[in-house]
This record gives structure tokens, C-alpha cells and sequence, in this order.
């Protein structure tokens, strides 16, 4: 019988050492986890163009503006901390060398977990979005910055939700892999870590969105200081709506990890 | 040996997680929702209830393609028709 692509696709793989297979997959993952480089980018980019458009507005509030800046723009960089710490983890001091179970298993979850924390780039786009609100609000409204600057922060920690859910499945797959131990095929396995990695990819949505509702609010804070309790309100209402798409993601990724209908 | 149903599963399983990848635009469309909520329960405290109900029923629709996409995940998890 002929050998069809798959199967030796597979036995090629297996051809090698595990530790060559799974440094192979880290390297991928690493450059996937990356990726999230994007929204700190465009997220503090936003920011910096906002801080100098009131700073050129307002100039003698230049300093309370530029520090309402920094101080956003610094929470936009988590996500991109946090892939940064992923990226590192699977070049120099990665768990999964050395980790008992199938290579194909093991090479899989290096991915998923790299694919996961893109998920990150939505919350640093959206948290962005809020700093560059706040301090335009703050270079309008200089007596409202305390009131500004607390909506902010506490939107952009919303807004950080899913980021932190994607970091969580990545960690997992890295050091408390349940796939390991598990029996069954290795190829629903190894697909079963990547679809995981991959569901987590959805919340970038949540992120951006979450965040756009933190910039407004913070923005709406500085008009009108005496309706911030309203309106943080309203906007934890409408952010607790939009994660549910990223609640969803999560229960896919875990049902796949531990509680997998295909085994 | 890779059988053709554990190729059918493994296939089954990415495709639940590309399927959630659908949660990118509920979640930014019903945070556009929420933001300007805020904005115009800022500019008009008075109208707050009237401001959630339109908000949430908005955001209510804008969910329906992020559950789409969740039953997909569930059918091929689930109630696959390949299996």
C-alpha cells in the first residue's frame, strides 16, 4: 500500500529526536507569540499622537498631560511583556525539552501556546486607545485628570481580561500540559493543543473593544467630572457584554484541553 | 498508522479553535457599544435607562456571529457529523 502525505509527513517527523521535533515547534512559537507586537504598536502609537495634539492644544498643561500619557501608554505594553516572557520561556528555559509523552504531542503545545498570547494584541490596541483618550481629555480638562485618569485605569484593567485568559492557556500548555499524560491518538493530541492555543486567538476582540469603551468613558469623565459614577457604570455593563465572546473562546480551549470529547 | 477517523478528529479539533477566532468582532463591536454608552450617559445622566436598554439590546445582535460561532465549535466537538 502506498504511503499517502499524512502518514508520511508523520513518519518523517518521527525520523528525528524528540528534542530536535520539539525545538523546532518552539522556534515557530516563539515567532508566533511575536505577533502581539502589533497592538502595543498601534495602541501607544494612537496615544502619542493624542498626548501631542494636546499638548500642542494646551501647552502650559504639558506636564500633567505627557505623565496621564506615559502612564497609559506603559499598561498598553503588558501584552507585549507578556509575549515577550512566552517567546523567551520557549527559547531558554523551555519546559517541554525533556517533557514525557508523544513528540508530536509535546511539539504541538510549543505552537499552541506561542498562538495563544496573540490574542494579547487586542487589549494593547484598545488600552491604547483609552490612554490616548484620557489624555486628551486630561489636556481639555486639566481639574479632571485624577477623575480621568481613575476611569482609564480601571478600563484598560478590564480591557487586559482576555489577555491574561490567553496568557493562562499558554502557561498551561507549557508547564501543566494535560495532553501529556492523557491517552489516545497522538494526532487528535497535538491537534487538541493547537485548537487550544488557536480558540484564544478570539480574544483580541473583547480587548479592542473593552478599551474603545475605557477611552470613551474616561473622555466623557472629563466633560462632565459629576456623572463618573454613571458612567463607569454604564461602561462595565457594556465591557461585562463584550467578554462574553472571549468567555466562549476559554471554554472551547478548556473543554478541548480537559474534557475532550475526541479521547 | 493514522486512521481516517483520528485524522477527521484532529481536524475537528483546530477547526473548533479557528472557529472562536468569530469572537474578535463581537468583542470590539459591543465595546464600541459600551463606549459610547458611557458618552452619552455623560452627556445626558437623566436618560441613563434609556441608554443601557438601547446599549445592551445593540450589543445583544452584535453577539449573534460570536455564538455562531461558538455552536460550530460545539457541533464539531460534540455532534460531529463525520464521526
Amino acid at each position: 500500500m502506498e504511503t499517502n502525505f499524512i502518514q508520511w509527513f508523520f513518519d518523517f517527523i518521527m525520523s528525528y529526536e524528540p528534542k530536535v521535533i520539539i525545538a523546532c515547534a518552539s522556534v515557530i512559537g516563539a515567532g508566533f507569540a511575536m505577533i502581539t507586537g502589533i497592538g502595543p504598536g498601534i495602541g501607544q502609537g494612537y496615544a502619542a499622537g493624542k498626548g501631542a495634539e494636546a499638548v500642542g492644544n494646551s501647552p502650559k498643561d504639558s506636564k500633567s498631560i505627557i505623565s496621564t500619557m506615559l502612564l497609559g501608554a506603559a499598561i498598553a505594553e503588558t501584552s507585549g511583556i507578556l509575549a515577550l516572557v512566552v517567546a523567551l520561556i520557549l527559547l531558554f528555559g523551555n519546559p517541554l525539552i525533556g517533557a514525557s509523552g508523544s513528540m508530536v504531542v509535546i511539539a504541538s503545545s510549543a505552537i499552541g501556546a506561542g498562538i495563544a498570547v496573540i490574542a494579547g494584541m487586542g487589549p494593547a490596541i484598545g488600552q491604547g486607545y483609552a490612554a490616548g483618550k484620557a489624555t486628551e481629555a486630561v489636556g481639555i480638562n486639566p481639574r479632571s485628570s485624577k477623575g480621568v485618569t481613575l476611569v482609564m485605569l480601571v478600563g484598560q484593567a478590564v480591557a487586559q481580561t482576555t489577555g491574561i485568559l490567553a496568557l493562562v492557556i499558554s502557561l498551561i500548555l507549557l508547564y501543566g500540559n494535560p495532553f501529556a499524560s492523557m491517552e489516545g491518538a497522538f494526532i487528535i493530541l497535538g491537534a487538541s493543543a493547537l485548537g487550544a492555543g488557536i480558540a484564544m486567538v478570539g480574544g483580541i476582540g473583547p480587548g479592542i473593544g473593552q478599551g474603545y469603551a475605557a477611552g470613551k468613558a474616561a473622555e466623557a469623565t472629563g466633560k462632565r467630572p459629576d456623572q463618573q459614577s454613571n458612567i463607569t457604570k454604564i461602561m462595565f455593563l457594556g465591557q461585562a457584554v463584550a467578554q462574553t465572546t472571549g468567555i466562549y473562546a476559554l471554554i472551547v480551549s478548556l473543554i478541548l484541553m480537559y474534557s475532550n470529547p475526541f479521547l | 498508522m493514522i486512521t481516517g477517523i483520528e485524522l477527521i478528529k484532529a481536524c475537528s479539533a483546530i477547526g473548533a479553535g479557528l472557529a472562536m477566532i468569530a469572537g474578535i468582532g463581537p468583542g470590539i463591536g459591543q465595546g464600541y457599544a459600551a463606549g459610547k454608552g458611557a458618552e452619552a450617559v455623560g452627556r445626558q445622566p437623566e436618560a441613563q435607562g434609556d441608554v443601557t436598554r438601547t446599549m445592551l439590546l445593540g450589543a445583544a445582535v452584535a453577539e449573534t456571529t460570536g455564538i455562531y460561532g461558538l455552536i460550530v465549535a460545539m457541533i464539531l466537538l460534540f455532534a460531529n457529523p463525520f464521526i
